[in-house]
C-alpha cells in the first residue's frame, strides 16, 4: 500500500505500524518528531499506531546548529 | 520620529517598497531584536538587521571567535580570532549601519536569567547549535508571549519556524529534547557555511517582517530544506492540545534548564 511520506509517495506493507515503518528506514525514533496527517504523534504511540493506506506522514529530524 | 535626509537616502531601497514605505522603515528604526548566537544563523542574521536599521539588537554569546567558526560565521573575521563573539559582531554591525544600536550580552543563558534578557526585545531570533538552550528560549518565549524564530541547521539541511502567540510552538512538535548524543552537532557532523547564511537570512527576513508588520510569517508550518538536492518544503505544524508548554492545561509552568551533552560544551 501506498503512503505520503515527507511529500513523496513510498510503499509499505499492510498493517505496519509507525515503529516498523521508521525501523525499515533505519530511523531511529530519538532523531525525529512524527506528524501523521498532520497531527503530533506521542513517541508511545510509536508501536501502536497502525498506518493506513494514503496516510500522510513526516518525519521531521531534530536540527540544531547555528553556534558552534 | 521622521527619517533624516540621509536615511531617506540609505533606506531608499526599502521605502521604494509599498508594503514597507517610509512607515515601515520608521518601525524597523524603532524595533528591537535579540539575537542568540553570534554563530552561522546569528552572524548573517545579524548583518542584515544591522544593515536594515533595526534600531536595537541585542546579541547573545558567551563564546570568543575560534578558527572553525569563519568558514561560515561570515560577520567574524581572522582578525577576530579569540576576540569575544559578541564584541566583534558589535564591531561589524556598527560599522555597515551607526543607527544601529548593538547591545552585546555575554553571558550564557539559563533559566534564570533569559527572562531577563529577552524582556525588552520585540522578537527572538533562535540561532543555537544546543537542544537545552532551544527547548529553553521556546518555554521562556511562550511564557513571556514573546515572537521568536527557531532555525537548526546540520550538514546540507536546514529548518525554521516562527512562533507567535497563539499558533504551534516548538513543543507542539518536538516535545522534549533528544537523548544525550543522539543527534549530532553541526562540530560533529558537519555543515555547509553558505547553508547557515539561508537559513540565518530566512530567519532575518521574518524578524523584519513581524517588525514592520507585513505577509504572512512561517507560523504553523516548519520551512525545510536540504541544499544539496535544492529543495524547498513547508510542512504544515499544529498547535498541539497536548502540549507540555503551550496548551490550556501546560506541564511545564517554570523554566527547565536541561543537562547539556559534553559536546555541546566543547
Ligand atoms: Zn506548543
Amino acid at each position: 500500500m501506498k503512503i505520503l511520506l515527507n511529500g513523496k509517495i513510498e510503499e509499505i506493507k499492510k498493517g505496519q505500524k509507525l515503529i516498523g515503518v521508521l525501523e525499515d528506514r533505519n530511523i531511529k525514533p530519538a532523531v525525529v518528531a512524527v506528524e501523521l496527517n498532520g497531527e503530533a504523534i506521542e513517541k508511545k504511540d510509536y508501536d501502536k499506531l497502525e498506518i493506513r493506506d494514503g496516510d500522510q506522514l513526516e518525519f521531521v529530524y531534530f536540527m540544531g546548529g547555528g553556534l558552534l | 520620529m521622521g527619517l533624516s535626509e540621509e536615511q531617506i537616502e540609505r533606506y531608499s531601497r526599502h521605502i521604494i517598497l509599498k508594503q514597507v514605505g517610509g512607515k515601515g522603515q520608521e518601525k524597523l528604526l524603532a524595533g528591537k531584536v535579540l539575537i542568540i548566537g553570534a554563530g552561522g544563523l546569528g552572524a548573517p542574521a545579524a548583518m542584515y538587521l544591522a544593515a536594515a536599521g533595526v534600531g536595537t539588537i541585542g546579541i547573545v554569546d558567551f563564546d570568543k571567535v575560534d578558527l572553525t567558526n569563519l568558514q561560515r560565521q561570515i560577520i567574524h573575521f581572522t582578525k577576530d580570532i579569540n576576540q569575544e563573539k559578541v564584541l566583534s559582531a558589535k564591531e561589524k554591525m556598527e560599522a555597515i549601519n551607526p543607527d544601529v544600536k548593538v547591545v552585546a550580552h555575554q553571558l550564557m543563558l539559563n533559566s534564570t536569567n533569559i527572562v531577563d534578557v529577552i524582556k525588552d526585545y520585540d522578537f527572538v531570533i533562535d540561532g543555537t547549535d544546543n537542544f537545552p538552550i532551544k527547548f529553553l528560549i521556546n518555554d521562556a518565549c511562550v511564557l513571556q508571549k514573546k515572537s521568536f524564530s527557531h532555525g537548526g541547521i546540520l550538514r546540507f539541511e536546514g529548518q525554521t519556524f516562527t512562533y507567535t502567540q497563539g499558533n504551534a510552538c516548538y513543543r507542539c512538535l518536538f516535545r522534549e529534547p533528544p537523548p544525550k548524543d543522539a543527534v549530532p552537532t553541526c562540530s560533529q557532523a558537519g555543515i555547509l557555511g553558505a547553508v547557515a547564511g539561508m537559513l540565518g537570512t530566512v530567519q532575518a527576513a521574518e524578524a523584519l517582517k513581524y517588525i514592520i508588520g507585513i505577509g504572512d510569517l512561517l507560523e504553523n508550518r516548519l520551512l525545510i530544506f536540504n541544499a544539496l538536492k535544492m529543495e524547498y518544503r513547508s510542512v504544515k505544524i499544529k498547535k498541539s492540545k497536548n502540549c507540555p508548554v503551550c496548551s490550556d492545561k501546560p506541564t511545564i509552568t517554570k523554566l527547565i534548564d536541561y543537562e547539556q551533552t559534553a559536546c555541546d560544551l566543547k
